[in-house]
């Protein structure tokens, strides 16, 4: 095991008056495999340069393993850094280009070519030592930066969208690949991307950014059932949201009405700001397109809503129904490609349902 | 050079806000400190030293540029300079233009041929150009041999150390200079272009009138102004090519240094060329940056 | 009616890839015949000067013939011959090397600063370094003539290298400066990242990768000094001149075929540099 602990402590990072990140703390354990996730603009490749040492961030503190690296320069941090062009340097070899991290902690020649060589055969890439990177595929190419910044066994990797550029496929098998190595070798990894499927399948948890923020950190199960926003909970995911109001009944527990004649029971966890809702509050209920199903229309526990669309997806069928509460929105239901529902006809009556936990609760914002 | 470098560059990640891809304000002093010192030395301070030459005697006397102003025949020698810098820019336009063109050509031995003749234009020596000028123009040279042995003429011709001469072998000089940019501008001219205007049922003149000599403006504009900078400073050519009746401002600066050794008078003209020539890199500054990379000849 | 309407392709040299079409024929060849005609009587314009100097080197006779009845080298072997010639070759390589180096080393560093330092006054700065392109060369000549005499420093070896590196210095800086802005940094910081000093990343990483352009820069240089005419005019005397001085001298004086064998030489050493430059920048 290689990885150490990696700490950032309210760190900001301003460019003149652009805050780029804004007060963001967390502690990553050693061997744990963080990805940051956010949409374009929210700071991520900016709090990777800071952590990487390329920029000094504006106030805050960086420690790796317990030592305070804020003030150290980037070639003093020993981290080891994949970039999203790959950056391989384009006059050398892949085996120079392997070696140099190498070279430049002077280890000696016989150790270089061993350490060369393990690295190349665990990304696969033996025999294509003399190459030049513009001689090398896209993914070969991206395997060469995996082993640059892996040779030396940094404790901290850090890789800003490294997949990038990549085709799907080739991307998927990346994935793994990274997973496999970084497993095997126990490095503390934080990887940006801004694909959310990407983060799921890598990550030991994921941050989600927003603004220069950090709006949640958790794994990637609590992200994507616990969203503690309505962004995390749009961003990760599809979500639907309805407006609705807080009311509370005689125990004190609170239940949305989303229309005059429909009220329903949220219990989600990660409403539990629920609790602290005032009665008539405005909120929104927001909740998964595979949390929901059909059900009599004129049940009890049901929403009503007319069906405006049917979209076969391949894996799971897709209906768009316009509902008959506030604002009529449309939500989106997903339901298995197998079941056995409908066809419906355009404008037909339907209900929808979910469970109690599947609705999430979270305040509206003050108009 | 390697304790510079590397010393002060920790400096750069400790203060807040410093960044590792810029230099740190020390090193960059440093990097450009040679430079600068040569350019004190060696630049600024021998203009300075002719401006204020120009201006004092040691005490405050414009006396030289009243000359300059009141006397008749360097007033002709000014307005003979913008003329003759004026024609070898219209000149070099004409001819300039087509060349261009040709080496914007798609087809790639007509292309390649233009392309050679500009490329050893260019980088022949101004000084060998001249020279091959006088030979060619001379009493005895090439071009009267030419034409008295094809019986076109009884007796040579007066062909050099006049204006003409000048102008002819000038233009040659800065032909280059005009060329260049308009082929850039040609080059960065979408083919589509040009076929689209054709489809829309524009003549091969008329798709060239209004397509492609408008997109190609700013390189003109560019080459134009490159041109009749450099003419109006320049000296080899004149002073070989040209004759007593030809004097231009550089070649009077020349005639007042070294022969009349009239020293605060050469410092005036000199200032004053100096002037109109900053005042036109200024006045059309825009230009230099897309001719940026072909630098002056002379 | 048919004959209205067949149109015919041909190829006008000043065309583009759409290629022209004519309604009447006569009328294409008539403006193709012109239009080819004008154009290879500019670029016979453009390469006559250069073209006629090397059969006069080569002609017998004392004076300027053309064409030459017979072929010698005589001219050659009479520059080759002349102490004057020699040590006027020997002084301007000796200054066009050294000002190839300093300018190099100069401009190169310059280049750096402006690009990626932290400087004030930045715009400035450029405008200045590019100042000795913009000056004419006749002012910046007298000027240094007027400074150069009083310390005895014309026809001195060190004052042309000051004067020529000034001169040569921006023709590196936009070269340079123009490689170090293509360079993509993030190698730097990858080298940075991979443990290296930033001293190490330079040398190893940003230097490799502009040094084709630092090597044309240097070629530029040594032609701009070699090359030099005007200032050399100003600030050679009897002790000390350029070969372009003495050429100078004697095309006012005694115009005889040594001069057109020396221009020879010389346009032969510029062009056969370039051709050798654009023939290697080309393969990258
Ligand atoms: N050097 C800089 N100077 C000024 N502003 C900057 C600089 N670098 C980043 N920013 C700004 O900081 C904010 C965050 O940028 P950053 O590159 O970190 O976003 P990102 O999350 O990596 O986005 P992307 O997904 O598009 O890569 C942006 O608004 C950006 O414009
Ligand atoms: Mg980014």
């Amino acid at each position: 095991m290689i990885g150490e602990t990696l700490t950032l402590q309210s760190l900001s990072k301003r460019f003149g008056r652009t805050v780029a990140v804004e007060d963001v703390s967390f502690n990553i354990a050693p061997g744990e495999f963080v990805s940051v996730l956010g949409p374009s603009g929210s700071g991520k490749t900016t709090l990777l340069t800071m952590i990487a040492g390329f920029e000094a961030p504006s106030s805050g503190q960086i420690s790796i393993g317990g030592r305070d690296v804020t003030a150290a320069a980037p070639n003093r941090r020993n981290i080891g850094m994949v970039f999203q062009k790959y950056a391989l340097f384009p006059h050398m070899t892949v085996h120079q280009n392997v070696a140099f991290p190498l070279r430049m902690r002077r280890f000696d020649r016989p150790a270089i070519k061993d350490r060369v060589r393990r690295i190349l055969d665990l990304v696969q890439l033996v025999g294509f030592d003399d190459r030049y990177p513009n001689q090398l595929s896209g993914g070969q190419q991206q395997r060469v930066a995996v082993a640059r910044a892996l040779v030396c066994e940094p404790p901290v990797l850090l890789m800003d969208e490294p997949l990038g550029a990549l085709d799907k496929n080739l991307r998927e098998a990346m994935q793994l690949e990274i997973k496999r190595i970084q497993s095997k070798l126990g490095a503390t990894v934080v990887y940006v991307t801004h694909d959310q499927d990407e983060a799921m399948t890598l990550s030991d948890r994921v941050a989600v950014m927003s603004g220069g923020t950090l709006v949640q950190l958790g794994s990637p199960v609590e992200i994507y059932h616990r969203p503690q926003s309505p962004f995390v909970a749009q961003f990760v995911g599809k979500m639907n949201f309805v407006d609705g109001e807080c009311q509370r009944d005689e125990a004190g527990t609170c239940h949305i009405r989303i229309s005059d004649s429909i009220t329903v029971a949220a219990s989600s966890p990660s409403s539990d700001g629920a609790d602290r809702l005032q009665q008539g509050q405005r909120v929104k209920l927001a909740v998964r397109p595979e949390s929901l199903s059909f059900a009599q229309p004129d049940s009890a526990t049901a929403i009503p809503g007319h069906i405006d669309a049917e979209i076969f997806v391949g894996a799971f069928r897709l209906y768009l129904v316009r509902l008959a509460t506030i604002g009529q929105p449309i939500v989106q239901i997903q339901l298995p490609a197998s079941t056995s529902v409908g066809p419906f006809r355009r404008g037909e009556s339907v209900g929808l349902h979910a469970a109690k936990e599947d609705f999430h609760v979270f305040a509206a914002p003050e108009a | 050079m390697a304790s510079v470098l590397s010393r002060p560059n920790d400096q750069s990640f400790r203060r807040p806000g410093g960044s590792a891809s810029r230099y740190s304000r020390p090193l960059s002093l440093a990097l450009i400190a040679p430079l600068l010192l040569l350019l004190s030395i060696g630049f600024l301070y021998p203009i300075g030293l002719l401006i204020k030459l120009s201006l004092f005697t040691p005490e405050l006397d414009l006396s030289s540029y009243r000359k300059i102003i009141e006397q008749p025949i360097y007033l002709s020698v000014m307005a003979r300079t913008f003329k003759i810098a004026l024609f070898v820019t219209i000149a070099s336009f004409l001819l300039g233009y087509p060349v261009a063109l040709a080496m914007a050509s798609l087809k790639r031995r007509l292309a390649a041929a233009a392309a050679a003749a500009v490329f050893i234009a260019l980088w022949s020596p101004v000084l060998v150009r001249s020279y091959a000028w006088i030979v060619l123009l001379q009493r005895n040279g090439v071009a009267n041999n030419a034409m008295t042995e094809l019986g076109m003429v009884e007796a040579p011709l007066k062909l050099i150390y006049n204006e003409g001469a000048v102008i002819v072998a000038m233009t040659h000089v800065l032909l280059p200079f005009m060329i260049l940019p308009i082929f850039a501008a040609l080059r960065s001219i979408p083919q589509e272009y040009v076929c689209a205007a054709r489809t829309l049922g524009a003549g091969a003149s008329t798709a060239f009138l209004r397509v492609t000599l408008p997109l190609s403006l700013p390189g003109v504009f560019a080459g134009c102004v490159m041109c009749f900078i450099l003419a109006l400073g320049f000296y080899i050519t004149p002073a070989l090519v040209g004759g007593p009746g030809t004097l231009i401002v550089a070649t009077l600066i020349g005639q007042q240094a070294t022969v009349l050794l009239d020293w605060p008078f050469a410092a005036a003209l000199s200032t004053t060329l100096l002037i109109a020539t900053l005042t036109m890199v200024l006045v059309f500054r825009q230009a230099f940056s897309i001719s940026k990379g072909f630098a002056s000849v002379d | 009616m048919l004959i209205e309407t067949r149109s015919h392709r041909l190829a006008s040299p000043l065309a583009g890839s759409c290629a022209t079409i004519w309604h009447r024929p006569w009328a294409a060849t008539v403006a193709v015949l012109l239009q080819g005609a004008v154009l290879a009587l500019i670029l016979f314009y453009l390469v006559l000067p250069t073209l006629v100097i090397l059969p006069i080197s080569l002609g017998t006779a004392n004076h300027i013939e053309f064409p030459p009845r017979q072929l010698t080298l005589h001219w050659y072997r009479e520059y080759l011959s002349d102490p004057d010639w020699m040590a006027a070759t020997w002084f301007s390589l000796k200054i066009a090397l050294a000002t190839s180096l300093a300018a190099t080393v100069i401009g190169t560093l310059a280049a750096i600063a402006l690009t990626r330092g932290d400087l004030p006054g930045k715009q400035a700065l450029q405008a200045l370094s590019l100042g000795p392109m913009v000056v004419p060369h006749v002012v910046f000549g007298v000027a240094l003539y007027l400074i150069f005499a009083p310390l005895e420093l014309t026809g001195n070896f060190v004052g042309f290298l000051l004067a020529h590196t000034v001169l040569a210095v921006p023709y590196v800086l936009i070269t340079v400066t123009a490689a170090l802005q293509r360079f993509d940094f993030t190698l730097e910081l990858a080298a940075l990242s991979c443990g290296a000093s930033r001293t190490r990343s330079f040398l190893l990483i940003v230097l490799p990768n502009i040094s084709p352009s630092v090597a044309v820069a240097a070629v530029f240089a040594f032609l701009s000094s070699f090359d030099e005419a005007t200032v050399a005019f100003f600030i050679s005397d009897t002790g000390g001149k350029t070969i372009s001085r003495k050429m100078f001298e004697d095309i006012d004086f005694n115009l005889t075929p040594v001069i057109a064998a020396v221009s020879t030489l010389l346009a032969g050493v510029s062009l056969l540099l370039m051709a050798a430059i654009r023939a290697t920048t080309r393969q990258h």
